[in-house]
Formats: C-alpha cells, sequence, structure tokens
C-alpha cells in the first residue's frame, strides 16, 4: 500500500514584515483544509507579505493545488503578497501545466 | 482444645460437669444441649419416631408460630414443609407463604427426628437478581452482536424481532417508520417463520400506543395499553388473544426508527418494570442499529445516484474516426476523484462536429462528483449557443467562477473532431490547466501536443489558444488525466508512474486498433499500481480510422 508522508508546516519570521511558511510531505485531499485554515490565520493577523517554500511537498493533488489559489486569493483579498521561494521540479512542472505559473510568483 | 478450656467461660454458668474442670470431656447436660440449640440461628424441630414435635427453638417458632411441643408436626400450615419423603441429610428448598426456606432432614436414632429450617428469602432474592441481570446482560451482549452485524435496514428489523420472540415475548414486530401510504413490517413468532408486510398507514393507528411509538414519543407502561383492543393484522393467525401488550419507539439519530410491538399470550406473564426497562434498553439498540442501516443505505444511494454522473457515455464512432475510453474511479466512495470524460455529437444535421472532453474536478467524494457532473451539464447547455471551443472554456470558467461551492476548479481538454480529406482526421483542442494529449504516430514516435491554458474556475480570465492536430489514418490522440501520470506504484511502491513512462508505452502500441490501445495502456497503469490505493484514472483515445 502507498504511504503517505506525513504533511508538516511551519511558521518562521526571519526577515521583519515577512512571514516564511515551510511546507513539507504530501498536500493532498486529506490535507489541504491544514494549509487554507493556516493561511487564514496568518493573514487575520498582520501578516503582509508570505513566501512559501515548497521544497519539502512530496506530492500535491488537485486538492492541495486549491489550497494554493486559495491562498494567493486570500492573499489578494487583504492586500498581501504571496510569494513562493523554493520549489521542485515537479511542482514547477505541475505550475506550467496549470498555467499558475503565469500567477503566482515564482523563484526564476 | 477442650482441655484448655477455662472453667469461668459462658458454657459455665449453665452448669458444667466437674469432670471437666478435671481435663476430662464429659457429655454436656440437657440443659446445656437444649441453650445450644436455643442460641443456634438455624430453626430446630425435634420431633419423635411418632411425627410429634417435641422441642422447637426460638428460630423455628418464629418462622412458623404454628409448630409446639406436643402438636403434630404435620398440621397447620407448615405441614408442607416437612414432608415423610424428605430424603435424609438432603437439603431442598421450599417456598412458605413470602418466605423461602432451606429445610433439611437429620434422624437421631430411631426415635428422634430433627430438622432445620434456613430463612433463605434474601439471599435466594439476592442470587435471583444476580442470575436475571446476567442473564439481561447476556441477552444485551448478543443483541449487540447480531444488531451490528448488518447495515441493511430490513436484515437489521429482522434481528430485533428475532430476538425479542425468543426472549421477550410470544411474538415480537417491528413497525417501520411509516411512508405517505403504508408502513413495512416483520414479525416473529416463536417457532413460527418470520413474516414480513405492510400496512396501511392510517391502520397503525389502531394499535394502542404505535402512532405515540412512531412519533417518537417515549413508551408508555403495558398495563395502560388495553390488549383487547388490538387489530388483527398485529397478532400472527393462530396466536390465540393477547393478553399484554408493550409497544416501544426504536430511536434513531434524531427521528425514530419505528417501534417495537411485544405481546403475550393471555395467560402468560404481565410485562413488569424491570421487563419494560429491559424492552426500552434493546429498543434503544435496535433503534440505533436500524437508523445507522438507513442512513448507510440512504448514502449508498446518494453516492450511486452522484457517481453515475461520472459514469462515461458509450462512445460513438464519428465518421473515418475511432474513439475508445476507460475510466477507472478510485475503489473507495469516499476516495471517488472528479475524472470524466464526454462526447458531444451535433445534432442531426444540425452544424458543428462532435466535440469530446476529458477532465479533472478538483478533490474527492461526493462534491467532487457533484462539479463534475456540473461541468458536464453545464458544457452541453453551452454548446447550444456556443461551439468554437477557444470560447466555450472562457465561458465555463465564468461559470465555474459563480459557482458557489468551495473549490470549483477544474482542469480539462476539450477537442473537436473533424474528418479530413484521405482518411486524415483533424482534432482541434484547448488545454486548460491539464496534461497536455500525446500524439502517437504511425512510425510510433510520440510527441506531445503544444497548448496550454489556466485551470478554470479559479482566475478571473482563461484565455486558450487552439492547437490543431492532423492524424493519418490509424494514428491516435491520446487525452488522459493525471491519476495515469501521478500513480504511485512501480517495483519500490511510492515512485510516480510520470509522463515519460505513459510516452514510452504508448510509443508500443503503433498500429494497434485504438481499443487495444486503451486497453493496453490501462493494464500497465494498473500492474504499476499493484493494488496499491489509486486515484481514478481516465483515458480518451481519437484515431483516424486505419
Amino acid at each position: 500500500m502507498l504511504e503517505k508522508t506525513p504533511f508538516r508546516t511551519e511558521v518562521r519570521s526571519t526577515v521583519p514584515g515577512i512571514t516564511l511558511l515551510v511546507l513539507s510531505g504530501d498536500l493532498d485531499y486529506d490535507t489541504a483544509s491544514e494549509l487554507s485554515t493556516l493561511a487564514e490565520g496568518l493573514f487575520s493577523g498582520d501578516v503582509r507579505h508570505l513566501e512559501l517554500d515548497l521544497s519539502g511537498l512530496d506530492f500535491v493533488d488537485s486538492s492541495g493545488v486549491a489550497a494554493l489559489i486559495n491562498v494567493y486569493n486570500a492573499a489578494r483579498d487583504r492586500d498581501a503578497a504571496m510569494r513562493i521561494v523554493a520549489l521542485t521540479s515537479y511542482l514547477r512542472h505541475m505550475f506550467r501545466v496549470t498555467a499558475l505559473d503565469q500567477v503566482f510568483d515564482l523563484p526564476a | 482444645m477442650t482441655t484448655a478450656r477455662p472453667a469461668n467461660g459462658t458454657a459455665g454458668t449453665v452448669g458444667v460437669a466437674a469432670g471437666d474442670l478435671a481435663g476430662t470431656p464429659a457429655a454436656p447436660d440437657g440443659r446445656l444441649l437444649r441453650a445450644i440449640v436455643e442460641a443456634c440461628g438455624e430453626g430446630v424441630v425435634v420431633c419423635d419416631a411418632g411425627g410429634v414435635v417435641v422441642m422447637v427453638n426460638a428460630a423455628a417458632a418464629g418462622l412458623m408460630p404454628g409448630l409446639a411441643p406436643g402438636r403434630p408436626l404435620t398440621s397447620g400450615a407448615a405441614g408442607a414443609l416437612f414432608r415423610p419423603d424428605h430424603p435424609e441429610g438432603d437439603s431442598r428448598r421450599v417456598d412458605h407463604g413470602r418466605r423461602r426456606l432451606l429445610v433439611r432432614r437429620e434422624s437421631f436414632g430411631v426415635a428422634h427426628r430433627a430438622w432445620y429450617l434456613r430463612d433463605v428469602t434474601a439471599e435466594s432474592a439476592r442470587t435471583g437478581a444476580l442470575l436475571a441481570e446476567r442473564h439481561r446482560t447476556r441477552f444485551l451482549m448478543e443483541a449487540g452482536r447480531r444488531l451490528s452485524a448488518s447495515l441493511n435496514t430490513r436484515r437489521c428489523a429482522r434481528v430485533t424481532v428475532e430476538l425479542a420472540a425468543a426472549s421477550l415475548a410470544d411474538t415480537a414486530m417491528v413497525v417501520l417508520p411509516p411512508g405517505r401510504r403504508q408502513a413495512g413490517w416483520v414479525r416473529a413468532t416463536g417457532g413460527r417463520p418470520l413474516q414480513e408486510g405492510t400496512v396501511g398507514t392510517a391502520a397503525t393507528a389502531s394499535v394502542p400506543g404505535l402512532a405515540e411509538a412512531l412519533a417518537g414519543f417515549p413508551p408508555v407502561p403495558s398495563r395502560w395499553l388495553d390488549p383487547a383492543q388490538v387489530p388483527g393484522w398485529l397478532l400472527p393467525e393462530g396466536f390465540g388473544p393477547a393478553g399484554h401488550l408493550l409497544v416501544t419507539p426504536l430511536p434513531g439519530n434524531g427521528v425514530p426508527a419505528g417501534a417495537l410491538v411485544l405481546a403475550r399470550r393471555e395467560g402468560g406473564s404481565s410485562f413488569d418494570e424491570e421487563g419494560e426497562t429491559l424492552v426500552r434498553v434493546f429498543a434503544s439498540r435496535a433503534g440505533a442499529a436500524i437508523s445507522a442501516a438507513a442512513l448507510y443505505q440512504e448514502q449508498s444511494a446518494t453516492n450511486a445516484i452522484l457517481t453515475a454522473d461520472l459514469m462515461p457515455p458509450e462512445l460513438p464512432a464519428p465518421a473515418g474516426m475511432e474513439l475508445a475510453g476507460s475510466l477507472r474511479a478510485a475503489q473507495q466512495a469516499a476516495l471517488i476523484g472528479g475524472d470524466f470524460y464526454d462526447v458531444y455529437l451535433p445534432e442531426p444535421g444540425g452544424p458543428g462536429e462532435p466535440l469530446v472532453v476529458l477532465g479533472d474536478v478538483c478533490g474527492k467524494g461526493a462534491r467532487a462528483a457533484v462539479l463534475a457532473g456540473q461541468v458536464r451539464h453545464c458544457l452541453r447547455a453551452l454548446l447550444l449557443v456556443e461551439r468554437r471551443i477557444e470560447r466555450l472554456v472562457p465561458l465555463l470558467n465564468r461559470a465555474l467562477r459563480a459557482c458557489p461551492s468551495p473549490n470549483p476548479y477544474v482542469t480539462l481538454v476539450l477537442g473537436a473532431l473533424r474528418a479530413g480529406r484521405d482518411g486524415h482526421a483533424r482534432v482541434d483542442l484547448v488545454v486548460a490547466g491539464h496534461p497536455a494529449p500525446l500524439i502517437l504516430r504511425r512510425d510510433g514516435g510520440v510527441s506531445e501536443v503544444g497548448a496550454r491554458g489556466p485551470l478554470l474556475g479559479a482566475l478571473p480570465q482563461a484565455p486558450v489558444t487552439p492547437v490543431s492536430v492532423d492524424l493519418a489514418p490509424g494514428e491516435v490522440c491520446l487525452l488522459y488525466s493525471d491519476g495515469i501520470t501521478e500513480a504511485f506504484g512501480g517495483p519500490g511502491g511510492r515512485e510516480m508512474y510520470g509522463a515519460r513512462r505513459l510516452k514510452d508505452a504508448l510509443a508500443t502500441c503503433a498500429g494497434m486498433p485504438v481499443a487495444a490501445v486503451v486497453e493496453r495502456l490501462e493494464q500497465i497503469s494498473t500492474d504499476w499500481l499493484g493494488g496499491a490505493v489509486q486515484d481514478d484514472r481516465a483515458l480518451l483515445a481519437v484515431q483516424a480510422r486505419p
């Protein structure tokens, strides 16, 4: 049977004014709501610049993509900025297929 | 230890033989014996060979006031206790008025018999209560075990009446929650086959207490229900008149799951308070089981309706082309993803080309099934006013953006099929957030269609550019969902199948009929998964007729 990698989130604030959210494991149907809830909490606080480190994500399904879109939309609704600072080639390919690479702020 | 016994003990006050002081055992005299018998907690009655009482101690006189020396033992109400055939040394339990006595007979020589009486009323009651409690517990455990074994309402109702008829009453009926016209029932009667039937909803009102129980009101005590009013349909044929009736609601999850009707024959014991309590506890277990089964059945039926929206259509064969598809839904209902494909043919004689769509909606389970159904119906409606695929996609995006359900995101490939010259087929494609289709050439070359666009439902704009693909006879355009490429499996079990392997597998299919191509790819994908948990997997292939 397929073993799942647990989904983990870690919030760091290294540079003043910027919150870094590090995600790892499987961001999928079972875990996507965790990210949405977490993002809600961050934006309802005073987070104005959110950076996402996605390099530890092993798998993202359509629900995971939806959660990332929801974080992006939540940021936009509150005039905050969301930037993806690190990702895997698998995710870059996925963002390309879904054309989200033209929406999300991705590292070069 | 007699030798060490001090002379001034309590026994000394009634007189002790002088020899005792010297340390030699001596028989107690009559007065001492009398005192010993009097002090005994057990009742002692001594009678002579003729059955005349010669001695009665206080305990025996307390239990049987009629006993007195000089009277025959068997006179008066106590006669039944002292039966001449009572085996010697044997203890028997005998009910005497409200008491239960343990009676033992001993013989002393030929002249005397002694009867020992012990009041065991309280002890028996405790033992009886314990046994009854054990019996009730065993019954409820058995009920719990058997009721939990089924998720079918009828089967749960059958088990309920079988258990009730075996332990609680002469006949037991479960009346299921009535519909607008009728209510189903199941009945068990000791020693007869189970019966099932229906009764008009109005007729349920003729059973005392049933309408209230079906409405979920608490049960009324059995003694308030008049068994003479029971209508004929309630009892099995030849049952005889009911002597006692008990109607108990079967409480479900917030709604009544029906009612349990118990009847005992005339002359049988009535339902006492403890019995009614047991029935209520039993009914609450049965009600929970029946309502859980009802909910499950309802949910299964709903799931079946919902997933019907994901069922692929029968594929037509448009002019000059062959179509083949495969949709493997995830095995668990809750994991059903939203993969779908569909074919839209123009109205006979109407304008336009056949369209194919293969898509994947966000999420899993019923919500995904509903969304997939919405997308398919939405496309069908939009096609009435717009057949250009590059216009259809932005329209669908707008429709999804207006959709109130959470995450109404869809990725899809939409293709318009046209027969070309010399047996060629032309496929115009737009891709919206979906893996781009693959093209299999006659020489085994495989390429990816260079089209892409955003997933739908998430962004205000969804511009797409159509790409045209020309298929020579036998060549294939393959639409697939990411369930194929993102299938985890392989030798290590956690390797993604990936687009590379899919392309390689497709390359081996050159020259095959399109149905065989789809079947082969599906088989390879299934082998890769090796029985692992799987997402939906969809394949739809278009081939220019070879």
